[in-house]
């Protein structure tokens, strides 16, 4: 490689948030056109980090040279300005404007004063081929799926033409096929010598794209990889801190059928009925393309969306669809996709979220202040979220950790059938195992587990059997044997 | 612990402040008449404070509590004066015209999806032309007539030295405190004012506990009713309660509570009640022009959301 400059210098950031160090004397440097892999486990300062070079949050102390020169306290307008763009973990687009408004939000192209909204649209739609992303300039941004946001997201990074771009687990609600463009786009982007600080919880991404690696534990720096140690063992143990070879769960024995979906047609795809059951003791995974129906079915199974027709049953009792308190009831529950809207109550307490849907299974009109606190406690420690007290407020996790909150909340309950969409989303390597098993020892008590995930390896690697979705219908079943990425994404497209 | 009562334990320095100034400036404050009086206005009006208080942390409001009481009013002093209808009828009848009406807020909320501004502001016009045709625009009230001296006492008389409206009031506030602090009901409001959409992904029944907080209002509101329409002993269909939604607000909204629902305790009401109606008491001791009345009320309150934000700030 030819002799590398400078981009980017930060050394000694420090940042406390209350009690808790998110990061200590942390340092970064980044040279002109490299990629480099940031990891860590959840909470691990990540975020924080990348929130300092982007001037959303000021550090305690430290300081960031950057092409040379120091930089004095960051804006996000000053950190636009030196060239720096980045991808938030968390989206950030604003729901009533459009694609294009959304992408130029700031700096649009402008006749006089007015608006020039036939350039601003040629301009988004350039972006847009670049991604191929295949929505016009002209749509609400609430008219799009979580993942088709994400694109955005991500088209508005790029239009900046940024000298660093920097991407907070980009692929996280990306299945395959997308994440893999965004793959192909970095390494573009590393050809025109941009450089680009990417976060990933996917290995397999970080060993694609990646020249080397930065980690930090605990809010400090752990060391680095270069290229040639950059290997998934020491990648893993580079994030938590010990090695984990992939478990694949054990092949476990199928009962009799418990959740039985029939012949559901939903608003967005009325002409494709779906069916299919989930049996006791069963992991079923469904995966395909972001925007296949996937979510749409889990919606309708757990009552929040009325199908067009269809029926649902749970042990043979037919679900009354479009009544989510009569499917709960029920013991079927849905762990939702979009975790800080809907997911999570942000502001609550992670002791509130937890207990939220069981406060009322304890018969009496007054919580136990006790058993409240010790089912948080448990779920705390299963799940080994990280926190400094219960009490904390939702908000104050790391993305993973929120995601922790999401799913504990439902296991703190008796369940007959979990459905969960993409339920590692933004979890680390380590607490995805403990998940993992906790989703293992639930399909081991008899419970049937729906697991809707666009993180192929999670699929192969956790699932029975696999329904691949294509425009809103099944495409096609793989049974565990026949399981393969190949297979899966002919199915998928 | 400090951090989490912060707004509550910035109002009380305020009050305690406001009170020494008084008690120096005019030691009239402190006496007993003076104390009598002015809990009786706390206890009639926190009442009517607390309910509205319940539908804040849903993310609501109530704009209907002032015409609800001339409403009630008027239709308590027809039916005990006029019917001669008994008051075992009378007073449970009218709790049950104001849990009625908020349930039917309620419903308008939740299940209809209207605003909570416009269904209780429609409630606010719509309650006070009743009352004014039901008693033909002419004041009802209780005049000389015998026979209700111990109903007349809930809103006029005393008990162990502190007036019963009071006693009455702390009564509602342990009720509500319980309810709104250690209940599942209570944090099945909270989660709704936060987010009503993860709280119906998390099994809460939203459209019930919605329509429950209404319900609450409604009733409180029928009790504060009672109390004022013997405490005026006339019920001026047309003027009475006037601007008394506004004071319930006023009080919530000093006490900490955000408009946009999810935050605010019992504590905090009660000390944002106070606060307002030891300013009455103020403006009357200090021989302030009676006028500024609502000027005083209005700076204070904003005083209070600046003094909010400054912390705020300072906290993050
Ligand atoms: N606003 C905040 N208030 C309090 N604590 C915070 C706040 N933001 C972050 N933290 C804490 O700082 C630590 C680092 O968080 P950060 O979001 O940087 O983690 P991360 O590495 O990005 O994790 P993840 O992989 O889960 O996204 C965590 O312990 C988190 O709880
Ligand atoms: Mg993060």
């Amino acid at each position: 490689m030819a002799e590398s400059k400078s981009l980017l210098s930060a050394s000694n950031l420090t940042k406390s948030y209350g009690g808790v160090r998110a990061l200590d004397t942390v340092s970064l440097e980044l040279s002109t056109g490299e990629t480099v892999g940031l990891l860590g486990a959840n909470g691990a300062g990540k975020s924080t980090l990348i929130k300092i070079l982007c001037g959303l949050v000021t550090p305690d102390s430290g300081s960031i040279i950057f092409e040379g020169r120091q930089v004095g306290p960051l804006s996000p307008k000053v950190s636009e300005q030196l060239g720096i763009s980045v991808i938030h973990q968390e989206r950030h687009a604003l729901e009533n404007l459009t694609v294009a408004e959304n992408i130029y939000l700031g700096r649009e192209p402008k006749i006089g004063p007015f608006l020039d909204n036939r350039s601003l649209n040629a301009d988004t739609q350039v972006v847009l081929d670049r991604l191929r992303l295949d929505v016009s300039p002209s749509t609400p941004v609430q008219d799009l799926s979580n993942a088709q946001r994400q694109m955005v997201e991500i088209a508005r990074a790029l239009s900046f033409n940024a000298k660093l771009v920097i991407m907070d687990e980009p692929t996280s609600s990306l299945s395959e096929t997308e994440a893999e463009r965004l793959l192909t786009i970095v390494d573009e982007l590393r050809s025109q010598g941009v450089t680009v600080l990417y976060v990933s919880h996917r290995i397999d991404e970080i060993l694609r794209i990646a020249t080397r690696t930065v980690s930090l534990t605990d809010g400090k720096n752990s060391g680095n990889l270069a290229g040639g140690e950059m290997t998934r063992e020491n990648i893993i143990q580079s994030i938590i801190g010990r090695t984990e070879a992939a478990r694949r769960s054990e092949s476990r024995v199928a009962g009799e059928a418990r959740l039985v979906v029939s012949n559901v047609r939903t608003t967005k795809y009325p002409d494709s009925p779906v069916s299919f059951e989930v049996r006791r003791g069963e992991v079923l995974g469904i995966t395909g393309l972001v925007g296949s129906g996937r979510s749409e079915v889990a919606r309708v199974i757990f009552g929040i969306d009325r199908p067009v027709g269809g029926e649902v049953t749970i042990d043979g009792e037919p679900l009354s669809l479009g009544d989510t308190l009569n499917t709960i009831k029920k013991g079927v529950f849905l762990v939702p996709e979009d975790r800080r809207n809907l997911g999570v109550i942000l502001d609550f307490s992670i002791e509130r979220n937890i207990t939220l849907p069981s406060v009322k299974d304890a018969g009496g009109p007054i919580v136990s202040e006790a058993g409240s606190r010790s089912m948080a406690a448990t779920q705390i420690k299963n799940l080994s979220i990280k926190c400094a007290t219960m009490d904390q407020p939702v908000s104050s996790l790391s993305g993973g950790n929120q995601q922790k909150v999401a799913l504990g909340k439902w296991l703190a309950k008796d369940a007959r059938c979990l459905v969960l969409d993409e339920p590692t989303c933004g979890v680390d390597i380590g607490a995805r195992g403990e998940i993992y098993d906790q989703i293992d020892a639930l399909a081991k008590q008899g419970l049937a587990v729906l697991m809707i995930s666009s993180d192929t390896d999670e699929v192969l690697t956790q699932c029975d059997r696999v329904l691949v979705f294509s425009r809103g219908g099944v495409a096609g079943e793989l049974s565990r044997d026949h399981l393969s990425k190949d297979a899966i994404m002919r199915l998928a497209i | 612990m400090l951090n989490r009562y912060r707004k509550e334990l910035l109002l009380l320095a305020v009050l305690v402040v406001v009170c020494i100034f008084l008690t120096i400036r005019n030691p009239q404050f402190l006496s007993p008449t003076n104390l009598q009086n002015i809990t009786r206005q706390i206890g009639m009006y926190g009442i009517l404070s607390i309910g509205v208080a319940v539908v804040v942390v849903t993310g609501g409001i109530d704009l209907s509590v002032g015409s609800m009481c001339a409403l009630l009013g008027v239709l308590m002093a027809m039916g005990l004066v006029e019917k001669k209808m008994p008051p075992a009828v009378v007073i449970p009848g009218i709790l049950a015209i104001g849990g009625a009406l908020g349930w039917l807020h309620g419903i308008l909320v939740s299940r209809l999806k209207l605003q909570p501004f416009i269904v209780t502001l429609c409630g606010l016009l719509l309650y006070r032309g009743a009352a004014r045709f039901v008693a033909s625009d002419e004041s009802k009230g209780f005049g000389d007539s015998v026979g209700f001296e111990p109903l007349k006492q809930l809103a006029t008389g005393s008990v162990a030295g502190m007036s019963t409206a009071f006693v009455l009031f702390l009564i509602v506030t342990v009720l509500v405190g319980v309810l709104l602090h250690k209940s599942v009901l209570g944090r099945h409001l909270y989660a709704v004012g936060k987010n009503s959409e993860a709280a119906r992904y998390a099994g809460v029944n939203v459209l019930r506990v919605e329509t429950i907080a209404y319900v609450i209002a409604g009733v409180c509101t029928g009790v504060a009713a009672i109390l004022f329409a013997f405490y005026t002993n006339s019920i001026a269909p047309s003027s009475h309660g006037s601007y008394y939604e506004l004071y319930g607000v006023a009080a919530v909204v000093l006490g900490g509570f955000s408009l946009r629902g999810g935050e605010g305790t019992v504590i905090g009401v009660v000390l944002g009640v106070i606060l307002l109606q030891v300013l009455q008491n103020l403006v009357n001791l200090l021989g302030v022009p009676s006028s500024l009345n609502f000027a005083v009320m209005g700076f204070v309150i904003l005083i209070g959301a600046l003094l909010e934000k400054a912390f705020q700030k300072k906290a993050a």
